[in-house]
């Protein structure tokens, strides 16, 4: 490894990660200002991936799972404020702090698109309508290698098509984002991403906006591409669904903080934080009888304004331990190894 | 549960026409549905499951068909040949919950005038017993009564979805179209909403058409089931008995293709090929025969009409052929 060595006076700092990760994340923070307000939109969360792995970052809307991805690829709002650190191993091996990177600098641009990339959750929004399919991905690749010709882009731009299984590539690659439908969208948004063969994607919500057929087979095409590529994915979802079948380990997310982190059959078959439980106690299961209620978990999301070191979830779990959970930071505690929970219960339980 | 049928479908169709072209929203769809029963319709995007329910409440008109009604005062109503005076009397009795509760709140409106704007127009009732109807149905679906003079604006997703049951239920309706009314919220809402509604069916023996793409919301809340395609019925059945043996290739496809929350199921994954095709041209005999694995020379020519097999009603000429495969294969 080079980025070992010392660092010379003046130049960037050096930092280290294990060989086998790509990204670690340490103690995130980011605040939102809003009017006159400040949302502590992340607090302190704190995961690694490593190369070629899926990673599910789950919890309901407004838990933070975004406001990180973003921050990750550095394409927050300018009210965002960031602290901690996000470690980014690049293909050459180069360690960076992708905080202390200017966010529109050289680098970090030319770290969007070929190192790290990220597909969105509308496709139908992601494109522009004014430009042709293959007018928009051959831009990709004729802005980060300009030697490429033309015609050498479209052909690229062609090949990648055809991967993502779009019919028929010939015609297709100069229509108009609005002949195509929303699985198809999403495919050309999934073959634009990999024009440039980032090692890392962001997928926020891949499928949400689109039918159950539709997406088994985007679900199908990116399985079958990581393994080609070998490509780590951060997996955006409040499915939990999707996340038991496309992802190695999960991290759920609650008023932004990681509550719990663990493999998924350590979260599905064994889950420890009460709001892990509820999360999925609450869902309708296809095998479940239909006289049961379903679990409900009372209440709902606080803003996350002003937040004082404590549980986020004390208010709404069961299990509260008043003048702790409600009044204290709960420190990560080891259920076994690789599976952690922000829970006080899990302690008494254990030792 | 009494099996009074309360609502008729019988050959309902809608075609939208537009520039020449003739888009089939609806071909033909006949269903019963019973007092008290939750009939869920499930189906993807452009299989006309709203245009069905927006038909049933008569949001839209449809083209040809009948909307059977079965009231206790006037016997049996056609929705769609009723006269003016019938409709105001009956409209009120089915009513909407819609999916987007971010759009289907008048913002400049407080919440007691959104919850009460029905009473106003519909009975005679004074301010006082206005008020009192609004503050007991603001309490039955969990809203507080102290926050009616607020805007919508300042609640979340699943009390503005709350505000929307009340304006639904406060003319007491016997029918409620529900179109995808949990699909906006988030799961641990979701549940609460779901709860909601089976409460309030049970206390008011109410009768819900509940759209949903969610299926397993769907087969949770639902007595029977009804699986749409490309405007036409392919299957409608008891709920249990469809999602054990779907009988219909697609209904099989469709409840393969739900992701399923343990990581230790294996799925035995129908992935269908291509795409659901326009309802401006779609495809002759079958609509499902382009993507079918078991499509035969007859599916291409002919649609197959909706019959009955074992208390099932399905639409396809090899029906059962993909369930008795599986068996084999087991």
């Amino acid at each position: 490894m080079k980025f070992g060595q010392k660092s010379k006076n003046t130049g960037p700092k050096e930092y280290q990660i294990a060989p086998e990760n790509i990204l670690e994340v340490r103690d995130l923070r980011v605040d939102i200002k809003v009017d006159d307000y400040i949302l502590n939109a992340v607090r302190g969360v704190t995961f690694t991936m490593k190369k070629g792995e899926a990673l599910g970052l789950v919890g309901e809307s407004g838990c933070g799972k975004s406001v990180t991805s973003k921050e990750i690829l550095g394409i927050n709002p300018e009210n965002c404020s960031s602290a901690g650190e996000v470690l980014f191993r690049t293909k050459a091996g180069q360690v960076l702090n992708l905080l202390t990177l200017e966010k529109d600098g050289d680098i970090y641009r030319g770290l969007r698109g070929t190192e790290m990339a990220m597909i969105f959750q509308e496709p139908m929004t992601a494109f522009s309508p004014l430009y042709t399919i293959g007018n928009q991905l051959a831009e990709i690749i004729r802005i980060h290698e300009p030697k490429t010709t033309k015609k050498e882009a479209r052909e690229r731009v062609l090949q990648m098509l055809k991967k993502v299984g779009i019919a028929n590539p010939e015609k297709r690659i100069d229509q108009y984002p609005h002949e195509f439908s929303g699985g198809m969208l999403q495919r050309a948004l999934i073959a634009m991403m990999l024009c440039c063969n980032p090692d890392f994607l962001v997928a926020d919500e891949p499928t949400t906006a689109l039918d159950v057929t539709i997406q088994a087979q985007i679900l199908e095409l990116m399985k079958e591409l990581q393994k080609e590529f070998g490509m780590s994915i951060l997996f955006i979802t409040h499915d939990l669904g999707i996340v038991a079948n496309m992802c190695d380990n999960v991290a759920v997310m609650y008023l932004g903080e990681i509550v719990e982190y663990g493999t998924v059959r350590q979260i599905f078959h064994n889950p420890q934080h009460p709001y892990t439980k509820g999360l999925l106690r609450s869902l309708p299961k296809m095998n479940q009888s239909r006289a049961e209620r379903l679990y409900v978990i009372d209440g709902v999301v606080p803003l996350p304004v002003d937040m004082q070191p404590c549980c986020g979830f004390f208010d709404r779990c069961g299990h509260c331990v008043k003048g702790v959970c409600d009044c204290q930071a709960i420190s990560e505690r080891i259920v076994e190894p690789g599976h952690y929970v922000r829970c006080v219960l899990t302690e008494q339980g254990d030792k | 549960m009494d099996n009074k049928v309360i609502l008729e479908i019988k050959n309902l169709s809608k075609v939208y026409e537009s520039k020449g072209i003739r888009v089939k929203a609806l071909t033909d769809v006949t269903l019963t549905v019973n007092q008290g029963e939750t009939v869920g319709i499930v189906g993807e995007s452009g299989c006309g499951k709203t245009t069905l329910g927006r038909c049933v409440a008569r949001g839209i008109e449809a083209t040809s068909g009948q909307v059977l009604f079965h009231t206790e005062e006037d016997g049996v109503i056609d929705f769609l040949k009723a006269t003016k005076a019938q409709m105001k009397k009956y409209r009120r009795d089915i009513q909407m919950i819609f999916q987007d509760p971010y759009a289907s709140l008048d913002p400049r409106m407080t919440v007691f005038d959104i919850i009460s704007e029905p009473l106003r127009y519909n009975t005679k009732m004074n301010k006082r017993q206005i008020e009192q109807a609004a503050d007991r149905i603001a309490e039955q679906v969990g809203l507080n009564k102290a926050y009616l003079r607020r805007y919508p604006h300042a609640f979340s997703g699943g009390q503005r979805q709350r505000i929307g049951i009340a304006r639904s239920l406060i003319l007491q309706p016997k029918v409620i179209v529900c179109d995808e009314a949990v699909s906006a919220l988030d799961v641990s809402i979701q549940a609460q909403i779901i709860n909601l509604l089976e409460d309030l069916q049970k206390e008011y023996n109410l009768t819900y058409l509940f759209i949903s793409h969610a299926l397993s919301v769907v087969k949770h809340i639902s007595d029977r089931v009804l699986v749409m395609y490309l405007g036409r019925v392919v299957e409608f059945g008891e709920t249990d008995a469809l999602f054990e043996n779907p009988m219909h290739p697609y209904t099989k496809a469709l409840l393969s293709a739900v992701p399923q929350p343990d990581p230790d199921v294996t799925m035995k994954r129908v992935v269908l090929q291509g795409e659901v095709p326009s309802p401006a041209a779609p495809p002759s005999g079958c609509h499902f025969h382009p993507r079918c694995a078991y499509k035969t020379e007859r599916c291409t020519q002919e649609a197959p009409p909706l019959e009955e097999h074992d208390g099932r009603f399905v639409a396809c000429w090899n029906c059962g052929v993909c369930s008795a495969k599986e068996k084999g294969a087991e």
